[in-house]
């Protein structure tokens, strides 16, 4: 049997159709209620897949991804909040065009454009990956290194407001990867005489606390005076073929953007829509309508937010190189799943990229069916009081850290950065940077030191080596651009993101 | 009605997760062992020659159903195998951890990496023998051992050799330098087998050490064997000479051991080295391991001990390593942040010139009270699970006691509350013991 015939056998089991309806539908559900994201229930989910092999786990993770990213679209046509981060930009167009008696007709664009958003960008998932891959075999250690420093400074300069808050908080994050047993040299170091930092941090009891714990935190001190929402009524939900003409430039245009984005380390769908956003502004005849329910600044939001999860999954079953947190987390799940990740995996087990692949493409119509179908009760869902949610997820919070190691101290370390979060966002340090430093700081440094013992201690290569160098050089410039704007005083387009 | 209804299924759903979870409980905890699943800590990545082997044991034990329980496989991969063997050095000594771990155990003190070896741990059992071969890229210059070992002599500290530091691949190049006077190579760390391969593939590396078995799952991707460090050619690879034939007086093979956490009861070691016994008898087992081309050969009580023995001894003549010369990182992050942090202010000083977006946040102090009350139950909830109060009850007083606080106090949401809090409960308890094989605090 080949790989890609194993895939499909899983996927079209009754069990692989289960996980991704439960998958999806979960997702959509999460993504809708504001305070709950995408990310916090994909990591509270990871101890549940233990006891199931890779595939499956990588069906159901995947799943909740693309659902996560859709669900918000709900919240953000009818109450005017993003349900996710990444549907920012839909509630600028969504909520005035429901507000003026048509919230059926903006659904149903934003749900077309996640659709073919998710379809446009799977077509470069199947397309990119194996070559990408195939290319990054020839990466040696310091490649390697130059890459991951080209993805610590792109999230950097283009993910967040202050590129010294993100770096901050990217080289935050390094640190915090860095006690227990070094990768390198095996020596122990940094754990300020805890014996159970030997083996470092996990980062799965980081993520709980920096994306579910402190966001339960927010949550709780926000009081909740709930805004009226607009109810849906009778309308139509289902796009006509009319609208999918009359969008189809936009919307091929946005996915692709999103795509692309979506690619680059450590940028999440919500810059993705942003991007999009404003190209499909000054590509459009009537740049005036965007702010006040225009169809296109819809389009334009959603397929691309749906757009970067096929291009975030390119670099991370290519090479190992997380695109977004959720990512982050996807790459802890194959590696809990005795998964490899990096240019090897297509090598390995090209059954497993398959089928996460596959599980893309089903996912984005089983959106499609369940967003078309159960809107309405998925809306009706986004009011449960906080009372009984906020306690539950605490709980879940706690099991997920502890089930991961079976010790107290992983739950300690989740309840401790839960406070860092808070912290963190409080005084306006994005933590997006922060996961991606925990995640490749290591890679970064043990490749380094690989590099060096390779070449005997000379840091020559890095720039003497062609790949290396560009990489290198990308960094610096992408570093320089916003330190060069800045002196000119010129004035830069701020992006839009929270 | 329709609330009738639910709250109906809510109570029914609560009763038979109990009896699911009271139930099985009862029966379990009779102080046979094992009652619970064992755990494997490999401390290699996926894909690599230990790996494959643990799965392959599992497959044989799971397929002949020696173990009442499941046997669940753990990578612990990282600082040349001492993550993992540290781990199950410090885990409870109840039979439950079980290390797999070969010479790596021994020679990881010598290389300075731990201050522990073979006698931090209890000896279970010794399965498989592996031999080793000295590898080259397929295109590589070097066609013999001989070849390769008269270059290293000629220009020392200049053939790169991918290694796992203070692993038995660092080891064999040690031996190798210690029989051809002069000989040095300039080790690299390169990771777990599936690493060193592409390192090797993509010309980062030079020479490399591999098991038989990683090699021949290997060699498809461009790979050649220069040596093969037995006593007598291999059968699986008849074409590559040993390095005896070439002249090197150097035999190395691997051994695959198991250990217990040092003070598990004499009574499992001997229960789960039976066990491994079986398994390698397995038909599956023994067909994997004929196509790995491994001996089945099987070590326990005093001749698994005076084997280590040896092990011991001869580690000890090639001697301590000197640490790997690597700047030191931590200091450059901890310097990358301050100069962030100085960045920061000075950028916070300046007036902002983007609109400020910042939204104030509301000094509503009941809310406040509100966030500092739970986290205060949160964190009390985990010490009464730390000092041993059973999982469930903790869980229904915290959701109770979350609920209460944040609905503020109102009457109308106490019966929800009441079986939110046990369903959750009983359902992650069900879920997690059951379903998922961990166990709760």
């Amino acid at each position: 049997m080949t790989p890609t015939e194993q895939a499909i056998q899983l996927l079209i089991a009754p069990t692989g159709l289960f996980l991704i309806a439960i998958g999806t539908s979960l997702g959509i559900t999460v993504g809708a209620i504001p305070g709950l994201t995408g990310a916090m229930v994909i990591a509270l989910t990871l101890p549940l897949t233990y006891s199931m092999d890779a595939g499956n786990a990588m069906i159901l993770l995947v799943s909740m991804y693309v659902g996560s990213i859709s669900g918000g679209l709900i919240t953000a046509t009818l109450l005017r909040m993003p349900g996710t981060p990444a549907s920012v930009m839909t509630t600028l167009d969504g909520y005035p065009m429901a507000k003026d008696g048509q919230p059926g007709r903006a659904l149903s664009l934003s749900i077309m454009a996640s659709f073919a958003g998710g379809l446009v960008s799977w077509l470069f998932l199947i397309a990119l990956s194996e070559p990408m891959a195939a290319l990054s075999t020839k990466f040696g250690p310091f490649e390697f290194f130059s890459l991951v420093m080209m993805a610590l400074v792109l999230i950097a300069s283009v993910g967040g407001k202050s590129l010294s808050a993100s770096l901050f908080s990217g080289m935050f994050g390094i640190l915090c990867a860095m006690p227990g047993v070094a990768e390198a040299t095996g020596e122990v170091r940094m754990t300020l005489g805890f014996e159970e930092l030997n083996g470092g941090l996990k980062l799965l009891p980081v993520l709980i606390g920096l994306f579910a714990l402190s966001q339960v935190i927010n949550d709780v001190l926000r009081s909740d005076n709930s805004i009226e929402q607009i109810p849906i009524s009778n309308q139509k939900l289902f796009p006509t073929l009319a609208d999918w003409k009359l969008h189809a430039v936009n919307m091929l245009r946005s996915s692709v953007i999103g795509t692309w984005i979506g690619i680059l380390p450590g940028i999440g769908a919500n810059i993705g829509s942003v991007a999009a956003y404003s190209t499909a502004k000054s590509f459009s005849k009537t740049p005036e309508k965007f702010g006040h329910g225009s169809e296109e600044g819809i389009i334009a939001s959603e397929s691309a937010n749906n757009a970067t999860v096929g291009g975030a999954l390119i670099p991370l079953v290519a090479m190992g190189i997380p695109g977004s947190v959720i990512d982050a987390i996807l790459l802890g799940a194959l590696v809990l799943h005795g998964l490899q990740p990096g240019p090897l995996l297509f090598k390995q087990s090209p059954e497993l990229i398959y089928t996460i692949m596959g599980t893309y493409f089903i996912a984005n119509f089983f959106m499609f069916g369940f967003l078309v179908l159960a809107v309405r009760q998925i809306a009706r869902l986004t009011d449960v009081p906080r009372a009984f949610l906020i306690p539950v997820i605490l709980t879940f919070c706690v099991v997920g850290s502890y089930a991961l190691g079976n010790r107290m101290f992983d739950v300690w370390v989740m309840l401790l950065f839960g406070l860092v979060g808070f912290g963190m966002e409080k005084i306006r340090i994005p933590l997006a940077p922060f996961v991606i430093g925990f995640v490749l700081g290591p890679v970064a440094e043990t490749n380094l030191c690989a590099g060096l013992m390779a070449s005997g201690g000379s840091y020559l290569p890095l720039i003497a080596r062609p790949m290396s160098a560009v990489f290198l050089v990308i960094s610096v410039v992408l570093l320089a651009v916003p330190l060069i704007q800045r002196r000119r005083g010129a004035n830069m387009p701020t992006s839009v993101t929270s | 009605m329709k609330r009738i209804i639910g709250h109906f299924l809510a109570c029914f759903a609560i009763v038979a997760l109990m009896v699911a979870c009271l139930g099985g409980n009862s029966g379990s905890d009779g102080g046979v062992y094992p009652a619970r699943p064992i755990k494997l800590v490999v401390p290699f990545g996926p894909g690599g020659g230990s790996d494959t082997f643990g799965r392959i044991i599992k497959l044989g034990i799971d397929e002949a159903g020696l173990l009442p329980q499941p046997f669940v496989i753990i990578n612990r991969p990282g600082g040349s195998a001492t993550i993992g063997s540290r781990y199950v050095r410090d885990a409870k000594p109840d039979g439950y951890t079980l290390l797999l771990l070969h010479d790596a155990i021994i020679t990881a003190r010598y290389s300075g990496k731990v201050n522990y070896g073979p006698e931090a741990f209890e000896p279970v059992a010794s399965t498989g023998e592996i031999g080793m071969v000295v590898v080259v890229k397929d295109s590589s210059r070097f066609e013999t051992l001989t070849q390769l070992l008269e270059e290293c002599q000629q220009k020392p500290d200049t053939v790169t050799n991918g290694v796992n530091l203070g692993a038995p691949t660092h080891f064999a190049g040690l031996k190798l330098e210690q029989a051809f006077e002069g000989a040095k190579f300039r080790y690299t760390q390169s990771g777990d087998g599936a690493d060193r391969v592409q390192k090797l593939v993509g010309d980062h590396i030079e020479v490399s050490s591999f098991s038989v078995s990683e090699y021949l799952s290997f060699e498809s991707q461009g790979i050649r064997a220069v040596a093969y460090l037995g006593e007598e050619r291999c059968d699986a690879l008849p074409e590559v000479p040993t390095a005896l034939e070439q002249g090197i007086n150097v035999v190395d093979s691997n051994r695959h051991y198991w250990w217990f956490p040092k003070g598990t009861p004499k009574q499992c070691s001997e229960y789960i080295a039976g066990v491994l016994k079986k398994a390698m008898q397995t038909e599956h087992v023994r067909e994997r391991l004929a196509e790995l081309k491994m001996e089945p050969s099987f070590l326990q009580g005093q001749e698994f001990a005076d084997y280590i023995d040896k092990q011991v001894a001869a580690a000890q003549k090639v001697g301590e390593q000197k640490k790997p010369d690597v700047p030191d990182i931590p200091s450059g992050v901890g310097w990358a942040l301050v100069v962030c942090v100085v960045a920061m202010i000075v950028e916070r000083r300046r007036p902002a010139n983007d609109s400020p977006t910042v939204t104030a946040t509301p000094k509503d102090s009941p809310a406040t009270m509100r966030t500092v009350g739970l986290l205060i139950a949160t964190a009390a909830y985990v010490f009464a699970m730390q000092y041993g109060v059973p999982f469930v009850w903790a869980t229904v007083v915290f959701i109770l006691c979350g609920g209460f606080l944040l609905s503020q106090h109102k009457r109308s949401h106490a019966l929800i509350l009441v079986e939110t809090s046990l369903l959750v409960a009983f359902g992650v308890q069900f879920v997690l013991t059951k379903i998922v094989v961990t166990d709760l605090p």
